[in-house]
């Protein structure tokens, strides 16, 4: 007689916790559960993924670059639809993000990214970064449920059906999970304890639009200082993201658009953001409790899943390894080793 | 006749006062073209009377010209833009519309009814009117705000007005009153015209009541609501932008026309049973000579009764529901009308100026032989209560199934509904509730309403919401909803046809904001799931400003002077800065990566980084190594590996 299947219940909405809870099924074997309401490409979707982001951490862009191609490859054949290849535009307006993005800049020179500058203000810096390898979540979100379905998972639509002990232990109904991830910032304010959510980041109120087509934007475009995110899609509008807690996010929108642009709001989603205190990413259990937690990926979030299902799975070796031990929740957030110019990240 | 749309002599009791003075007639242009009409008509009622029944084109399909697909006007030597619905037709004025134009096509205007459609291309990206991003021209403060000035929104203001609140009361027809007319009795009210009557003439008594009539709300906020009205500037019309702060407000808003879904359904010529009964009583306007009625309400039957007391011809009346009554039927059949019952609209097309609408046999299925000609097509398909506002302040959404309508839920702070949106359907259940809504806002306990209704046996219910079965690619596109954002899915070819005949391109999909009853069409077809009603609308149905730009504050510069905090143990714990000097003469700019020889270039092998550049000096965060003052390492500029003698600790 064998081992009893591992279960593990993956909460979250993201296309990230989907690939997540994909990964530790079929390459893990794992029994997984997916906590979420039905996967909807009606909505205004969450940001897209991206094979490259602007960081600090050679580490994590050197992961990301080694997992990004299979995974991507592999989601390519769930969704075909979901990928593209695009340019990314990032923006520094400060002399601090300026400087940590001429960091990025050679970074990126010595991982094989072709890293351009582009004319800016005096203080500021752009960059560009051709060729990077886009996800975008609705047509992905389309086809998630056929997927989920092919490959076993369950999906657990009811959320009030999850049940969480002080020490994480988690139940589904009435049976017991071996694990429960908490994949997405939504998962993470609605699931853990508040005093273990201030410990790790804080919460920051974003609102993502969909504009009307007339925008003129080709690149992805990001601002450093408030990441403000701008997506281009396919079929000319636009998807933007932006901080919204003093109720300027339609103004930053506007700063990062071309002048010429003549767009409108067809759709607005307000959600909030967990921004870790060093800006890093954030991943593993908390001291005390069995909650697994996945903050502050931003969009490499589907290039490092497959590192965070083998880490979940406890099959993380070498560099992955040490990088995640780097970055339990448990860490300094003064002083940290692992600290990044996290998206959005000012102070 | 250069009016051919308007009523004759011969009226129906209900059209006999409307707001147009026949006696004083005014002559204007609207894009250089010459429209008469009278004073008190709006320019899109004179258009209408003029025969002018489309607004131009959308996937290669004309559309009727009404207060959706309307594009707003400007008047020359006035300012700003003025919705078409609300601009008062002045004589000698000259108008001009807003929107894109489709491209001259000399052959095909030849064999086109002259001064048919206003030429819009209705498919190219739609900007709202100017209004909707502007600076509102004043503002009002008031305790309560009313929005809707049916009975509903009356009573309201009454009530509000004698527990002593300063009311605002908004009204986007040019008249107060609201639809209580055209929906008629039941035995034993007072009828609406008498009820309208006596609570108009008591608003007007109410010092404490302000009303602002052909004003449009288009925007609801933390306390704050914006509309605009047509005011007049040194005798021009020019669309005047009020926000109203209040304390309270209620929404009255009344229901909007629900539309079936066929192929063919926003053609000119169809038009909808409440629409057509405001321009008629309102303008003596009435699009043709004959019509043909497709009304799944009972309240629809009586447009037909209307209708043929003001000499029109009814060539048929159909009804979706397969047993209706109603006492208006009985009056449909005195008058001799051809009726069909349990049959729906299989699609419609233009055929000469009428319009041919194809039925669905009720017996066998399929789309009878014959098809109905007639100069118009009236469709009353039942009511989505109006909660487009409701939305906005923050109400939640449900859809409900059994009577295929979006419905209020939860709360919205310091706004409530009242009257037909709050799902009232007498007269007096309308009127008691607009005051039962005030005395909730102020906390008094509130009375149930009693809305009694005439048993089903008498009065048949509402039918559901119709979708007809969906065409080819050519065939006029079957909208969700008067705003035609988007439309059933053609049916794709099939067999031979897919190879050998040449389909048009698919449409692209119209990404803008979404406006309720078109979510209610989409929800209605299925192509929506219902469980997303309220997520849907919640993100859809917002006011589509555009992007305004403003000033930002200004973003924080951390950590200046000290050792950035993504550098932190970069190097390992033990990181030392260090002075280098290069060997060229170079500028190395912060993130140039140092190494132990030319060989290397990958980051991870990097033994420090330069933090801060200068000619012939510059800053290094070094790893601990075994190198020592005058030894040689070497920066990586690019591709470029660039001597430089380590000089000093820092």
């Amino acid at each position: 007689m064998g081992e009893p299947q591992q279960t593990i219940a993956v909460a979250g909405s993201t296309p990230f916790a989907f690939v997540l809870a994909g990964l530790l099924a079929a390459d893990h074997g794992r029994k997984v559960f997916v906590i979420a309401g039905p996967p909807s490409p009606h909505g205004v979707p969450p940001p897209p993924s991206l094979s490259v982001a602007p960081l600090t951490r050679p580490e994590t862009l050197q992961l990301a670059a080694a997992n990004a191609p299979d995974i991507m490859r592999r989601i390519a054949k769930v969704a075909p639809a979901a990928f593209d290849r695009t340019d990314l535009t990032v923006h520094a307006t400060t002399p601090y993000h300026a400087t940590a993005l001429s960091h990025f800049r050679h970074l990126g020179a010595g991982l094989g990214l072709a890293v351009e500058r582009l004319p800016s203000s005096e203080d500021g810096l752009s960059l560009r970064v051709r060729d990077v390898t886009r996800l975008s979540p609705t047509p992905f979100l389309a086809h998630v449920r056929q997927w989920a379905s092919r490959i076993g998972l369950e999906w657990v639509e009811d959320r009030a059906s999850l049940s969480i002990r002080r020490s994480g232990a988690a139940r589904l109904g009435s049976d017991d999970i071996d694990q429960l991830v908490l994949a997405d910032d939504e998962a993470i304010f609605e699931h853990l304890d508040p005093n273990l959510c201030q410990a790790i980041g804080f919460g920051v109120a974003r609102t993502a639009f969909l504009a009307e087509r007339g925008h003129g934007l080709t690149d992805v475009d990001l601002r450093l200082p408030d990441g403000t995110l701008l997506s281009p899609c396919r079929d000319g509008t636009l998807l933007a993201y932006a901080d919204s807690g003093d109720g300027l996010a339609d103004a930053r929108v506007a700063a990062s658009l071309p002048e010429a642009a003549d767009t409108r709001q067809a759709a607005v989603r307000h959600y909030r953001q967990l921004r870790t205190h060093d800006g890093g990413p954030v991943v593993g259990m908390p001291k005390g409790s069995r909650i697994y937690l996945s903050v502050g990926l931003g969009m490499l979030d589907i290039a490092l899943a497959p590192v965070i299902a083998r880490h979940i799975c406890g099959l993380g070796h070498g560099l992955e390894a040490e990088w995640c031990g780097l970055r339990t929740p448990g860490r300094s957030m003064a002083g940290s080793l692992v600290a990044d110019i996290g998206d959005g990240e000012a102070a | 006749m250069t009016q051919p749309h308007r009523l004759g002599a011969a009226l129906p009791t209900e059209f006999e006062t409307p707001l147009i003075d026949r006696s004083r007639p005014v002559v204007f242009t609207v894009d250089g073209k010459t429209v008469h009409g009278f004073e008190g008509d709006t320019v899109l009622s004179a258009l209408l009377a003029n025969g002018v029944l489309s607004a131009g084109t959308q996937s290669g399909h004309a559309v009727a010209l009404d207060a959706a697909s309307a594009p707003p006007v400007t008047v020359e030597g006035g300012r700003g833009q003025i919705p078409m619905a609300l601009c008062p037709a002045l004589d000698g004025a000259q108008y001009r519309t807003v929107g894109l134009r489709t491209a001259a096509a000399p052959l095909k205007s030849l064999f086109s009814r002259r001064g048919y459609s206003l030429g819009h291309d209705l498919g190219a990206p739609r900007r709202p009117g100017g209004w909707v991003d502007s600076e509102s021209d004043e503002t009002i403060e008031t305790d309560f705000a009313v929005v809707g000035g049916g009975v509903a929104g009356l009573s309201a203001a009454l009530a509000a007005a004698r527990r002593g609140f300063r009311v605002v009361l908004l009204e986007r027809e040019a008249v107060l009153g609201g639809m209580a007319v055209f929906f008629g009795k039941a035995d034993g009210e007072t009828p609406p015209l008498e009820a309208i009557s006596g609570l108009v003439q008591e608003v007007e008594r109410q010092p404490a009541i302000s009303v602002l009539v052909g004003a449009e709300v288009f925007d609801l906020g933390q306390n704050r609501l914006r509309a605009v009205r047509v005011t007049r500037q040194a005798g021009l019309p020019k669309a005047h932008h009020i926000a109203v702060t209040f304390s309270h407000a209620v929404l009255a808003t009344g229901t909007d026309e629900r539309m079936p879904v066929y192929s063919g359904n926003r053609l000119p010529g169809v038009m909808g049973a409440a629409a057509l009964w405001r321009l008629a009583s309102r303008y003596g306007v009435w699009p043709g000579e004959s019509f043909h009625l497709h009304t799944a309400t009972n309240a629809g039957y009586r447009i037909a009764i209307l209708g043929a007391e003001a000499g029109k011809s009814v060539h048929r009346a159909s009804d979706p529901r397969p047993d209706p009554r109603t006492r208006f039927i009985e009056f449909c059949k005195a008058y001799g009308f051809r009726l069909g019952w349990g049959t729906q609209i299989a699609k419609a097309g233009s055929d000469r100026g009428s319009i041919e609408v194809r039925l669905a046999d009720p017996v066998f299925g399929g789309v009878e032989a014959e098809p109905v000609r007639a100069d118009a097509l009236i469709v009353s398909g039942g009511w989505q209560p109006a909660l487009a506002l409701w939305q906005l302040a923050g109400g939640g959404l449900a859809w409900d199934a059994a009577r295929h309508r979006l419905v209020p839920t939860g709360a919205a702070g310091p706004v409530v509904l009242a009257g037909a949106v709050a799902g009232f359907l007498g007269t007096p259940a309308c009127i008691e509730s607009g005051a039962v809504g005030v005395a909730r806002l102020v906390g008094d306990d509130p009375r149930p309403i009693a809305d009694p209704q005439i048993d089903p046996i008498y009065e048949s219910l509402d039918g559901p919401m119709t979708v007809g079965p969906a065409r080819g690619r050519r065939a006029p596109p079957a909208w969700f909803g008067p705003s035609r954002r988007a439309a059933l899915a053609p049916r794709p070819p099939r067999g031979l046809r897919a190879f050998l005949v040449r389909q048009p391109p698919e449409r692209p999909e119209d990404v803008r904001a979404a406006e309720l009853p078109d979510v209610a069409g989409a929800l209605a077809a299925g192509v929506l799931p219902t469980g997303e009603a309220a997520d849907y609308c919640r993100q859809w149905c917002i006011v589509p400003r555009a992007f305004r730009r403003g000033d930002l504050p200004a973003s924080p510069d951390p950590e200046a002077g000290q050792l950035p905090r993504y550098l932190v143990g970069r190097f390992g714990a033990g990181q030392e800065k260090w002075s280098l000097r290069p060997e060229q003469d170079r500028i190395l700019e912060p993130g140039c990566l140092v190494f132990v020889n030319t060989d290397d270039a990958h980051p991870r092998t990097a033994i420090g980084v330069i933090l801060a550049g200068g000619r012939g000096a510059c800053t290094a965060l070094m790893a601990r190594t075994a190198f020592g003052e005058g030894d040689v390492v070497y920066v990586r500029d690019g591709t470029t590996p660039i001597p430089a003698r380590l000089r000093r600790r820092e």
